[in-house]
């Protein structure tokens, strides 16, 4: 089992993985944030804890799961599952890791209002 | 194409403008429709191979990052689609679409779809109009500004006008596919220009948003200015050539009457969420 430095690291780095696939800067996450622009760095190095709301906020913000961040576990299916592997096997490998990459970060949709 | 298809096609896209909230006389940013008006997440993903994906579970459309401009927002409008008639996820290799000819229904529904949400039949027809212009015989620089102002590329809105909203005769078609966005940028500026370059005249809807990447520029038809070290000024016989310097968003306003839009700058080949595109970046 990990102990609780591993889990901060791990939490850290996934934080910073979220941030990178949404576009964002250490300092533009400060500014919309409105902390000091090292308080991310000490955050995404594991040096600072996250408390459970700031977490949520940053999940927000990066639009990904709060479950992937935390313990790295997927909140959408195995998204191979519903693309077809005809589509699939087109696209170059690290391109399509790049997708499915992102795609295990992602929030499952609460969006549809229609 | 199918009578029914091209039918849904229409109906789709006019209950999507009145859901969005955005007239049909009027040209949209797909981008911020999607993201803010409707709530569907809109993520830039490079890749060379890669030329968009609808992922359904998340309702996240990814589109193309390296792609150019029209390109980008074509592929947008078209995962929409996907979106919009609740298809399963879909993935799009630029290969297969570079080919043409494709035989999926749902493929040709959304980029029929695509076609009349960015290029509505009444706001292609009211782009003519302000600018005195009849399709039968507008130049090719002409659709160069129309183009433009509705953020797709020269060939598609020429495709659009021929095939969809039957506007354009046959031997018009032909004599402006002769005539290419890298020729008539060329003969606008003088000089070759490898960036994208929107071409603002003076029927531009005010405040409608001029987007633009770094290194891409805008030409505006007319004296104009801009205070922001977000865009260049370059020497030019005739109007103001802009080039986008950082990203952020600048104001733009004519020089001698009340004109005025914003210019919103992204990174070059930005990727992530598209709704902070357009943030400065104290980083750079």
């Amino acid at each position: 089992m990990p102990s609780d430095e591993e889990n901060r690291q791990a939490i850290a780095a996934r934080l910073r993985s979220a941030r990178e696939h949404a576009g964002l800067s250490q300092g533009q996450v400060a500014k919309l944030f409105g902390y000091q622009r090292p308080t991310i760095s000490e955050i995404e190095a594991g040096r600072r804890r996250v408390s459970t709301e700031e977490l949520a906020k940053f999940c927000e913000f990066y639009d990904v799961s709060i479950s992937w961040v935390a313990t790295e576990q997927a909140e959408v299916t195995n998204p191979n599952v519903e693309l077809a592997a005809r589509e699939l096997i087109k696209l170059k490998k690290e391109d399509l890791d790049k997708v499915m990459n992102l795609l295990q970060t992602l929030r499952k949709s609460e969006r549809d209002k229609r | 194409m199918n009578k029914s298809l091209a039918r849904s096609a229409l109906r789709g896209a006019l209950e999507v403008r009145k859901r969005a909230q955005i007239p049909l006389s009027s040209p949209l940013c797909i981008y911020d429709v999607a993201a803010e008006k409707l709530n569907v997440e809109v993520r830039f993903l490079g890749g060379e191979s890669f030329g968009g994906m609808y992922a359904k579970e998340t309702q996240t459309i990814m589109v193309p990052s390296e792609r150019p401009a029209g390109r980008r927002a074509f592929t947008c409008a078209h995962e929409l689609g996907h979106w919009y008639f609740k298809h399963g996820s879909k993935i799009e290799v630029l290969e297969e679409n570079e080919k043409g000819g494709i035989d999926d229904p749902d493929e040709i529904l959304v980029n029929q779809f695509a076609g009349h949400l960015l290029m509505p039949k009444w706001a292609v027809e009211k782009s003519f109009k302000d600018r005195k212009l009849n399709p039968a015989t507008a130049t090719d620089q002409d659709f160069y500004a129309v183009a433009s102002q509705f953020g797709v590329g020269y060939q598609t809105i020429i495709m659009h006008l021929r095939y969809a909203l039957e506007m354009l005769p046959g031997f018009r078609l032909e004599k402006l596919l002769q005539s290419s966005p890298k020729l008539i940028k060329e003969r606008l500026l003088n000089k070759s220009f490898s960036g994208h370059l929107v071409l603002v005249d003076t029927a531009w809807k005010q405040d409608f948003p001029i987007d633009l990447e770094v290194g891409d520029a805008v030409l505006l038809t007319f004296s104009a200015q801009s205070d922001s070290a977000g865009l260049t000024p370059e020497l030019i016989t005739k109007g103001t050539l802009l080039v986008a310097a950082k990203p952020g968003i600048s104001k733009v306003t004519a020089i001698g009457n009340p004109w005025a839009a914003f210019v919103r700058i992204s990174k070059k080949g930005f990727t992530g969420r598209s709704i902070y595109r357009h943030l400065e970046d104290p980083d750079v």
